[in-house]
């Protein structure tokens, strides 16, 4: 026997709205910690370095370093580094040159709010 | 004080079930089989610990209130587990500061995980994307290989690991796995064979993965004048320790690094007044075979651990012989079973019961490490010989 289940969740990012918001235009928005100056990208509510409460918004240019790249059978990811942050994180690669040591945060390509890296600036805040 | 001791343990075959049974008969079956290891009955537990990663395997919110019924085990305290890959691991350290407080003097330890029989593997996939933060990573539509490949990829820049060395783990493991009539995966296999199976997310090969197994463990521990003669000369449980890292690899100073794993083996080994050297024998977490030699690494089991593999120093002949189960690449990986199941292994071990692959030199001391996320929540035990 068999039974299907299917869920609609709705996602609600509260502090981290701003964050998430960004994500969807295809923009780097980091938080930087006011205490200590630590930026992270993705954004955290609380500092990574410090745990401080008190952080504030900054644009980054959207351009990251790539670290580590993985390949597989359908898709790319990569641990990378926005310029301006001081944090690494994980990328989900659109159409990306094989040797490319570097790319650009674009529109997310799926119904997900996560990190796309395209390889063009040109790309970044356009959708297919 | 009497030592806290594995006083009974059993576990199902770890596979992909095709007999009809279902993950409430497994869990039945190894409760029953665990209480006739350590001549208990059923009345004499006081506490039953349920680990199962995620209701979504089950269909079953609350599992533990349910196994309890099917268990008959009523008016006793029930609790469920969870850690992610952890989570039997964390079941069985729950039970010990159980019995270590005094609060019950025998608990049951059941862990349990019906993953590869009831859902797709591709919905699987999907619900593991979800046990990281599946705000950040998760929300790029990663699976549990990729990410552990990235992690391998630092590894492999700092340390010279290569994929022969990941290859090599992957077919020692399932090598082991041949003598374990309980494995998912005994396979006589080769590097090249391992190097030529389709890349899942590079380096990782399908043959570098563990796979997605159906299976139930269970363990009874307690002490002292609380069990039978024969399951008090069993193995003891003399050290427990536990630790977090930051979620996401990118927060990490070294993604490549279990570094958490260091610090929860350190509580363990200083609970069981012990030092790194002292283990002769481990089980660790090899979700992914180069996940195994970064276990190592961070649990400080080696000084140079490329060099250790290298010199077949983990082998059943070797100083130190890791994963003679087959680990999670070949005994299998029941999430909720795996740590109790990586319990019973060493336990058995040490008391010279144990039914697969044993080491060359009579191993005194054991050491068991599991982990959720990827190394994000570590569990280590220590355990030594009757």
């Amino acid at each position: 026997m068999k039974r299907q289940l299917t869920l609609e969740y709705a996602f609600e990012f509260g502090a981290l709205e701003p964050y998430y918001s960004a994500v969807a235009r295809g923009v780097a928005l980091a938080s930087v910690c006011e205490q200590c100056g630590y930026a992270a990208f993705p954004a955290r509510i609380l500092c990574p370095k410090c745990a401080s409460s008190y952080i504030k918004w900054k644009p980054l240019l959207g351009r990251a370093q790539i670290v580590h790249r993985t390949t597989g059978p359908k898709h790319e990811f990569a641990l990378v580094r926005f310029d301006g942050a001081d944090t690494q994180t994980v990328v989900r690669l659109h159409t990306m040159p094989p040797h490319a040591s570097h790319g650009w945060l674009i529109v997310p390509r799926d119904d997900l709010i996560g990190l796309w890296l395209g390889a063009a600036a040109s790309d970044a805040g356009k959708e297919d | 004080m009497d030592p806290v001791v594995v006083a009974g343990g059993a576990m199902t075959p770890f596979n992909r079930r095709k007999d009809g049974s279902s993950w409430r008969d497994w869990a039945r079956n190894t409760f029953v089989a665990a209480l006739a290891d350590a001549d208990l009955e059923r009345q004499d537990i006081d506490v039953l610990i349920v680990a199962s990663e995620s209701d979504f395997f089950t269909l079953q919110l609350n599992p533990a209130s349910v196994l309890a019924d099917d268990l008959a085990l009523f008016g006793k305290q029930v609790m469920r587990v969870e850690g992610g890959g952890a989570s039997g691991h964390l079941a069985v350290q729950a039970a010990t500061m159980q019995v270590l407080s005094g609060q019950a003097d025998r608990v049951a330890v059941v862990g349990v995980e019906a993953l590869a029989s009831h859902l797709p593997g591709a919905t699987v996939s999907k619900l593991y994307g979800l046990s990281f933060d599946a705000w950040t990573d998760g929300m790029t539509g990663i699976d549990s290989t990729a990410l552990y490949a990235l992690s391998a990829m630092a590894f492999q820049a700092r340390t010279g690991a290569d994929e022969n060395d990941f290859a090599a783990v992957a077919v020692r493991n399932r090598d082991n796995a041949r003598l374990n009539e309980f494995a998912h995966l005994p396979l006589a296999s080769s590097v090249d064979e391992v190097l030529s199976s389709p890349i899942i997310a590079a380096p990782y090969h399908r043959l570098d993965c563990s796979p997605l197994s159906d299976g139930a463990a269970c363990i009874i521990l307690g002490r002292g004048s609380g069990l039978p003669d024969a399951a008090r000369d069993r193995a003891r449980l003399v050290g427990i320790g536990a630790a977090n890292d930051r979620v996401r690899l990118g927060e990490r100073s070294d993604p490549g690094h279990f570094g958490s794993k260091r610090i929860a083996a350190g509580r363990a080994l200083a609970g069981a007044g012990w030092a790194h050297t002292d283990i002769d024998i481990a089980e660790v977490y090899d979700s992914y075979s180069g996940a195994q030699l970064q276990a190592i690494e961070g649990l400080g089991l080696s000084a140079d651990v490329i060099a250790d593999e290298r010199a077949g120093r983990f082998d059943a002949q070797g100083d130190l012989p890791i994963n003679l189960s087959g680990g999670l690449l070949g005994q299998g990986a029941p999430v909720g079973a795996t740590g109790v199941a990586q319990v019973l292994a060493i336990a058995r071990q040490l008391e010279g019961r144990y039914w697969g692959r044993t080491p060359s030199r009579t191993p005194l001391r054991g050491l068991v490490d599991t982990h959720g996320g990827i190394a994000t929540l570590c569990a280590v035990s220590i355990l030594e010989a009757p």
